[in-house]
């Protein structure tokens, strides 16, 4: 089905090519996964896969791909496009139309196909992603799940034999994102396309992959097999390239340094309950106790950083909080949680009185809000919002820090010592004088925190820093945020990412229609099942695998942390542990 | 890689040069709400806002170079920042602020030389054309003549500060690197 | 186009949009050319009543709408008789006297003229703006107008972006008020202000803009001369009645606008 030769790719302004050498062979059926860092040419492999490269934008400096047959160089991107499609990560960016018919005929028309025959095409591809009754609606009132299954059925109509996901799921929320896998796992079992998909959340998807395709830094094929062999052999050197595994092989990896073995290599989560189940059945549970639970804080003594009592707020005549109360003690790192348009955002913005909170509704440090002039509010509370790039105000990295100092009056050259200490704290110091715009995402990212912690506030307010980045991002920005909590501060994150919550929040509050209707630690969290599933949020991987692996060991249950894993004691054979 | 002006629009040029066109557009905004007021203030008034309006054709002639996107730009822009955009006034206005833009884009720049002192000119001459046209569709007798200089000089000049700050505009947006497939970003193309 | 379309099978709402387009477009060249009270007030009736007769549109509808123009009308009638040039009015009767302002009956006339012509010109577009979905609006463009049709879809893809770029700038200024950011003054710090408010909105815009650009390539947009259309525009039996009927009805009350002697002279383009 594709066939990629000897290809370097290089884009118009950059010196260096994005993709080198690379040769590929993929199946017919076959569906393939496509790993690599952030920015290692991922995106732009798929776009060579329809042409747009190098038809729209880039140019192939050497070698040849062929795609069913075509040279996507001699064919034009008309004739691709029946036969490969690709699937984007925004799902705003991908519509040319304002309704749903419209949209899936755009394609036809474009292909000069006769009008006589759209009507059942376009009926036939919205049944294929299970959206028949969408005909008439506006594209602008799907929610992000639903235009991603119409951006998949508007590529469906042209009738491309090669599928290409490119983080399709990066932008939706958990409900979306299942919509979208559930729909993989269909054309999976359908059988009749050859699948390319370039993922991040892997758990949920492994079971669908035959094959993976690991690129490295500079665009060159790392790594190419089966994902069992793969993550297997090469488990330690992708968790260097800061390549992303299943979060079973993680846990795989890690037992098996401590001798625990699996035997086979599980990258499922099935297979995972499976090796491990007989391992827990006959050992003894280390003194029963809880792994996870931190004895309980000491609290009461301070007023609590923030205190929401009875917030209500409309948008206009929409109500976007209702009646919601919430704590955030000294030194908590707390995760809101919730579905879209729950009122987190809101909420958010009423602590930084970004939105102004009626008397007696919002305290800080014991002070009702509305007292405390903002410039107050502002040298001991940060917002970091959810664009980086919303944030920048200058066009130098160091100036982007120093900015927040220089307002507040801080002499010249206190203000760039010190900005150069944070520059150093985040790793962005040889990016000093460079724009920011030009900085990676997660770089980007990096920034707008250190530029908003400028006046080294007590507290850090942040609306879904990891949306849209990629994991090693994530991680970065997380232990981050762990090192300065380290430092007494106060963490309030909003995210969607379930797996950052299990890691990382001692807290978790989750809003639903404008309500805080749950706050507490994660792990009691995860164990509500109702909640969880009147939320619409997922069990992150490994809190599923406790939660299946607690019928064997109680303790497990609410357990979502790797480390919760390895301070169990398996049942070992031998004397060097056992294969299992 | 020497830049040479292509007449082909792709897709992307057609979108980006839209899109600069809308959010010009809503980045504008706030000054109409002067617009009524100041509409009914005088001729002076006028001169100022028609500059101010000039601002996306100055930048698109900028940054991509191409006969017909000013014209484009005007008119999207127009579109989005008028107050009662659904009306015709907005074409006939946008329209004419993109008509003369090519004209004097074309005349100094041929869609290549986009030096400051070039460019500011060509602003200003933009500036007296567009405000005489105007001025042809006013009642002319209503005014006397030195109100009328005086206001073809502030068109003149609100004109060629529009430019200047146009072309600073997107210099800063060049440099945050969006803009490395226009005509701009090509023609100041180092490789990184 | 800004829509504030709103949906309907109304006898307009079927029309071909271009139908609507032309004779709004040709009722406004005209309307510029007036400059009596009478005719921009019974032009405003007569399209009133067009849009509740075959629009199915109510009066509180049409109310909710219209009241910002009826607003800025207003406005514009009561600021008019000031600065209107005085010589052109001082031999008419005095009205009021306030300091140095003063209103002349003259004066205010004009201002009447004016007002409710600007009013007309703001209402002529209405049968079109409120009954036509911008989409179809382009197809016919494309389809009957001969605009190429990777400029028209170009702008409908790209009018999308319009309700995403508005927030943005809003929450650009949230964003940069949490930073703490002061407003310099003069032309300097005008530009300074412009400058970070344009190039993240600019930036993200354009980087949006290229990814749509790509995805539409990545259907074939573009790829030939022709295409096809799922939905075809025509021209029925039903727009030729309107187009002739307005034209028609216009050019009876015209007859009896001056037969009342109320038509005035027309003049070369007044805008405003
Ligand atoms: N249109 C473009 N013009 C110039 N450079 C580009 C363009 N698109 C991508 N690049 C650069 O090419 C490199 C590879 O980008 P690509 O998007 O293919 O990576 P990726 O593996 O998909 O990354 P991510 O995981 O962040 O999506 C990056 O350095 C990127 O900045
Ligand atoms: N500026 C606004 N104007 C009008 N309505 C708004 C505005 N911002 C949010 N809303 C609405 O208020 C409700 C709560 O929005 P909010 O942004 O707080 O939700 P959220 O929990 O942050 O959702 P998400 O996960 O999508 O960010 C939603 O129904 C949303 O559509
Ligand atoms: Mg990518
Ligand atoms: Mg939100």
């Amino acid at each position: 089905m594709i066939e990629i030769k000897a290809l370097t790719v290089k884009y118009t302004g950059r010196k260096r090519p994005v993709l080198r050498d690379l040769s590929l062979e993929v199946r017919k059926g076959e569906t393939l996964l496509i790993l690599g860092p952030s920015g290692s040419g991922k995106s732009s492999l798929a776009l060579t896969l329809n042409g747009l490269i190098p038809h729209s934008i880039g140019e192939v400096l050497a070698g040849s791909v062929r795609v069913a047959g075509l040279d996507t160089q001699q064919h034009p991107v008309a004739e691709l496009a029946q036969k490969a499609g690709i699937l984007f990560q925004d799902p705003d960016a991908q519509f040319a139309t304002l309704k749903v018919e419209d949209e899936v005929a755009f394609g036809l028309e474009n292909l000069g196909v006769d009008p006589a025959v759209m009507d059942a095409r376009i009926e036939q591809a919205l049944a294929q992603v299970g959206m028949p009754a969408a005909r008439r609606r506006a594209v602008a009132e799907l929610s992000g799940g639903e235009k991603q299954r119409v951006a998949l059925a508007a590529l469906l109509a042209m009738q491309p034999e090669l599928l290409v996901f490119d983080e399709p799921t990066a932008n939706l929320d958990s409900m979306g994102t299942q919509q979208v896998f559930a729909l993989l796992a269909q054309f999976k079992a359908r059988g009749q396309h050859t699948l390319v998909l370039i993922e991040h959340k892997l758990d949920e998807l492994m079971h669908l992959v035959d094959r993976v395709v690991v690129l490295d830094d500079e665009g060159r094929i790392f790594a190419d097999g089966g994902p069992r062999e793969l993550f297997d052999e090469h488990g330690e050197k992708l968790q260097r390239l800061g390549v992303w595994m299943p979060q079973v092989c993680v846990l795989a990896h890690a037992l098996r340094a401590r001798g625990v073995h699996m035997r086979p290599f599980p990258i499922t989560l099935g297979e995972t309950v499976k090796a491990l189940e007989p391992a827990l059945t006959g050992a003894s549970s280390r003194n029963g106790q809880h792994p996870n639970r931190s004895g309980p804080a000491e609290r009461g003594l301070e007023p609590p950083v923030f205190e929401v009592r009875d917030l209500s707020f409309n948008y206009g005549s929409l109500p976007a909080l209702h009646g919601a109360a919430l704590r955030v003690e000294a030194g908590d790192f707390l995760a809101i949680v919730g579905p879209n348009g729950a009122g987190k955002s809101t909420l958010a913005k009423h602590l930084i009185g970004l939105i102004k909170p009626p008397a007696g509704t919002v305290f800080f440090e014991g002070r009702d809000l509305n007292q405390i002039p903002p410039k107050l509010l502002a040298s001991r509370a940060a917002y970091v919002f959810q664009n980086p790039e919303h944030q920048f105000v200058t066009e130098k990295v160091a100036d982007e820090v120093a900015y927040g100092l220089r307002v507040t009056g801080m002499a010249e050259e206190e203000a760039s010592s010190r900005s150069a200490d944070l520059l150093e704290m985040f790793g962005l110091a040889r990016y000093a004088k460079a724009n920011p715009f030009t900085l990676s995402h997660g770089e980007k990212r990096r920034l707008s925190v250190a530029a908003m912690l400028a006046m080294d506030q007590g507290v850090l307010i942040l609306d879904e820093p990891t949306f849209g980045q990629d994991e090693r991002n994530a991680a970065t920005l997380m232990s981050l945020l762990q090192a300065l909590r380290a430092k007494g501060k106060t963490i309030v994150m909003i995210t969607h990412d379930m797996r950052l919550v299990a890691e990382y929040a001692t807290r978790v509050a989750v809003m639903l229609n404008g309500r805080v209707v749950f706050h507490g630690e994660p792990a009691t969290m995860f164990a509500q099942t109702e909640l969880m599933a009147s939320a619409r949020l997922n069990l992150p991987p490994l809190a599923r695998l406790a939660a299946l692996l607690s019928t064997r060991r109680p303790e497990l249950s609410g357990c979502a942390k790797l480390e919760d894993f390895l301070h169990l004691e398996y049942r070992v054979a031998g004397r060097q542990g056992v294969e299992i | 890689m020497k830049n040479k002006p292509t007449a082909a629009w792709s897709t992307r040029d057609l979108l980006i040069t839209i899109v600069i066109g809308l959010a010009f557009g809503v980045l504008l905004v706030p000054v109409t709400y002067v617009y009524g007021l100041m509409l009914a203030a005088g001729i002076l008034a006028r001169a100022v806002l028609s500059g101010v309006y000039f601002l996306p054709a100055a930048f698109a002639a900028y940054v991509v170079r191409k006969p017909g996107a000013i014209l484009l730009v005007s008119v999207t822009s127009a579109l989005v920042v008028l107050p009662f955009g659904y009306g015709f006034i907005v074409l006939v206005i946008g329209a004419l602020t993109g008509l003369v833009g090519e004209l004097v884009t074309w005349l100094f720049t041929r869609y290549v030389n986009f030096g400051l002192g070039r460019f500011v000119l060509a602003g200003a001459v933009g500036g007296v054309i567009e405000f005489l046209l105007i001025l042809a569709s006013l009642r002319t007798s209503q005014f006397d003549l030195g109100l009328v200089t005086l206001a073809v000089l502030v068109s003149a000049l609100t004109f060629a500060i529009c430019t200047a700050v146009a072309k600073y505009l997107a210099d800063a947006v060049a440099r945050t690197g969006v803009l490395a497939n226009t005509a701009l970003g090509k023609a100041n193309a180092d490789e990184i | 186009m800004r829509t504030i379309y709103f949906e309907g099978h109304s006898f307009l709402h079927r029309l071909n949009p271009l139908s609507k387009f032309s004779v709004s477009l040709l009722l406004f060249g005209f309307m510029l050319l007036t400059t009596d009270p009478w005719t921009p007030l019974a032009f405003c009736v007569l399209i009133l009543a067009l849009m509740v007769s075959l629009g199915g549109f109510s009066l509180r509808r049409l109310l909710a709408v219209l009241w910002p123009m009826l607003l800025f009308a207003l406005v514009f009638f009561l600021l008019y008789p000031f600065l209107v040039r005085q010589s052109l009015v001082q031999d008419t009767p005095l009205l009021l006297e306030l300091g140095p302002l003063r209103m002349y009956q003259g004066g205010l006339a004009y201002g009447l003229a004016t007002s409710l012509r600007v009013l007309a010109l703001l209402i002529l577009s209405l049968p079109f703006s409120l009954t036509t979905d911008s989409a179809d609006f382009i197809r016919s463009l494309v389809q009957q107008w001969r605009l190429p049709y990777r400029l028209g879809y170009s702008t409908l893809a790209a009018f999308r972006f319009v309700p995403m770029l508005r927030t943005e700038l809003s929450v650009i200024g949230a964003a940069h008020r949490v930073r703490g950011v002061n407003g310099a003054h003069g032309l300097r710090g005008a530009a300074e202000r412009m400058r970070r408010y344009a190039v993240p909105l600019l930036a993200n815009a354009i980087r949006q803009a290229e990814r749509t650009a790509l995805a539409m390539d990545g259907r074939a947009f573009g790829a030939s001369p022709q295409r096809t259309y799922f939905q075809r525009m025509r021209f029925s039996a039903a727009d030729w009645v309107f187009i002739f009927g307005m034209l028609g009805l216009s050019a009876l009350l015209l007859l009896g606008l001056n037969a009342l002697g109320l038509l005035g002279p027309l003049a070369f383009l007044q805008i405003l």
